[in-house]
């Protein structure tokens, strides 16, 4: 569904990322792992056009959209979850799912919701209370009802859990498997804990200073003993 | 002891002075400058009234739309081909800033022009001019018990109370009044979702120039109009919105009724006895009632916990 293909991307003249290649099918997580600075944030960026590409290709159901800027993405079916910035924080959070489907008919919306909230019920209690009442689990559940409400097909997640109890990182690692599982939708999710990434996702990739070192099923690279202790903590 | 004919004069004054801060606090939600320019939307409000009316005799009331009309275009004008271009070339906060200034002297300068054409073709003097110089124009009051309420007070706080109603609903229960707030809060995200963020900060310079320009309309009814009274009003305006924490358009009106309010009972009660000041320090009045409160509350007067304070007290 999405394929990304020797992509160099950086900030301007900065280069972060240096060539690189992966696919993300239906019903599939990536995990996206790797220390501080290795350009894990960068990669989603610039799929989604938010960060320079110097080079590469992002392909997404058969058609280069390397080019395109990220509202055109957004309609396409790519949905980008940021850490922070990724909600309306003073709007409540009906008003948040309204503008997730801003071009959609009174009657599309009305339904869409529906559909979000069925999914997602722990937000359903909150809908009139103002995000930035909420707790960081709990944004996250809204930026993630605002992707459905878009019917985004790849849902690019960055970090969901930084900074979350225990407790409510659980419930939000099911909730992203339910995607996959229930919904049916591609996933990059990018994480700094990366052995609770790797439970979940059904393939893996390691960066490291920008470089792609591994690509390949998460046991795998939790089994290659050097790679797991030095790049991402488990011992 | 502070007289009714006081306080009526101060609700005027805090009408005029809202209308105007609502407007500068759009505009600063939207690109984050301060506006040097929006006094002047008020001046080119009061000279289209003045014009229109002085030439055909016409009740001022009449042309208040055209007021807002003009002075909301040459608002959205001056976004479209001065303050977007140089924000998409992202020109920083002091840039912009500049530039606002350069239009305000050129607008103010261009009004200067405006009024000597239309002295030499009208043979009337177009500065320090009140509606009183239109044939057949009277003031109107209303009489309440033993006092009479000028006409332009009622209006005016009319005029205010239901602009405030209309933002209110506009803003909350309108699909384009909530994505206007939410484009004002993150333009990217909005852009994201098909929000057309150009159309939003457009709509939003336009009511704000508009605004700017109907409390221009109500100016000459008591101050003698020039092309300088937008600059003068320019300060006490800044102090009304900041006052207000420039993020909200409801702290705006707050601000602008402190700072009214404390400008004309403050100059009434300091040149009365026991005081007998000059009233030569009344401009500094707003600025000192800004400085303090900013000092006791540094966000503004909508960041105080009202909710928090009651059951404290």
């Amino acid at each position: 569904m999405l394929a990304v293909k020797e992509l160099k991307a950086g900030y301007d003249k900065l280069k972060v990322l240096y060539g690189v290649s992966f696919e993300v099918r239906e019903r599939e997580i990536l995990a996206v792992v790797g220390p501080n600075g290795s350009g894990k944030s960068t990669l989603l960026k610039a799929i989604f056009g938010l960060a320079t590409v110097h080079g590469g290709k992002v392909v997404f159901e058969g058609e280069d959209i390397t080019g395109l800027p990220p509202h055109v993405k957004a309609k396409r079916g790519l949905a980008y979850l940021p850490q922070i910035g990724n909600t309306f924080e003073r709007l409540t959070v009906y008003e948040n799912l309204m503008m997730a489907g801003y071009t959609l008919s009174k009657e599309e919306l009305k339904e869409r919701m529906e559909e979000v909230l069925s999914f997602l019920p722990y937000i359903a209690p909150y809908l009139g209370r103002k995000v930035w009442n909420l707790s960081g689990g709990e944004r996250q559940m809204v930026a993630m009802a605002m992707a459905l409400m878009r019917r985004a097909k790849v849902l690019m997640i960055d970090e969901p859990t930084a900074a979350l109890a225990p407790k409510v990182v659980k419930k939000l690692l099911r909730k992203i498997t339910e995607l996959r599982d229930v919904l049916g939708k591609g996933v990059i999710l990018v994480e700094q804990n990366a052995r609770s990434a790797l439970e979940i996702c059904d393939r893996a990739l390691l960066l490291v200073a920008g470089k792609q070192i591994f690509l390949g099923d998460p046991n795998d690279l939790l089994s290659d003993r050097d790679l797991a202790r030095t790049y991402l903590g488990v011992k | 002891m502070i007289s009714v004919e006081v306080l009526l004069d101060s609700l005027l004054f805090s009408n005029l002075i809202t209308l105007m801060a609502i407007g500068l606090t759009l505009t600063y939600l939207t690109l984050k400058i301060p506006n040097f320019a929006h006094g002047d939307m008020a001046t080119v409000g009061a000279y289209i009234v003045l014009t229109i009316c002085r030439t055909y005799s016409l009740n001022p009331y009449l042309t208040f739309p055209l007021a807002f009309l003009g002075s909301g275009s040459l608002s959205l004008l001056s976004y479209l081909f001065v303050y977007r271009p140089l924000s998409r070339r992202r020109a920083s906060i002091v840039v912009l800033m500049v530039a606002s200034i350069a239009l305000e002297i050129i607008i103010r300068s261009a009004l200067h022009v405006y009024a000597d054409i239309m002295s030499s073709l009208q043979r009337t003097y177009y500065r320090g001019l009140t509606y009183y110089v239109i044939k057949g124009f009277k003031e109107g009051t209303l009489k309440f018990g033993i006092y009479e309420i000028p006409l332009v007070t009622i209006t005016s706080t009319l005029a205010v109370a239901l602009i405030t109603l209309f933002l209110y609903l506009f803003l909350t229960k309108t699909k384009f009044g909530i994505a206007m707030r939410a484009a004002i809060e993150n333009p990217n995200l909005a852009s994201t979702l098909g929000i057309n963020v150009n159309k939003v900060y457009s709509t939003s310079w336009f009511i704000a120039g508009g605004l700017a320009g109907l409390s221009g309309a109500f100016l000459p009814f008591r101050i003698p109009t020039s092309p300088e009274l937008g600059w003068e009003l320019l300060l006490k305006t800044f102090a009304a919105s900041t006052l207000g924490g420039l993020e909200s358009v409801f702290g705006a009106i707050i601000g602008g009724y402190v700072t009214g309010f404390a400008e004309i009972m403050g100059i009434s009660i300091l040149s009365g006895p026991p005081f007998n000041l000059s009233t030569s320090y009344r401009p500094a009045i707003p600025l000192v009632v800004l400085i303090v409160t900013l000092l006791l509350v540094p966000r503004g007067l909508t960041s105080i916990n009202f909710g928090r304070l009651i059951r404290r007290g």
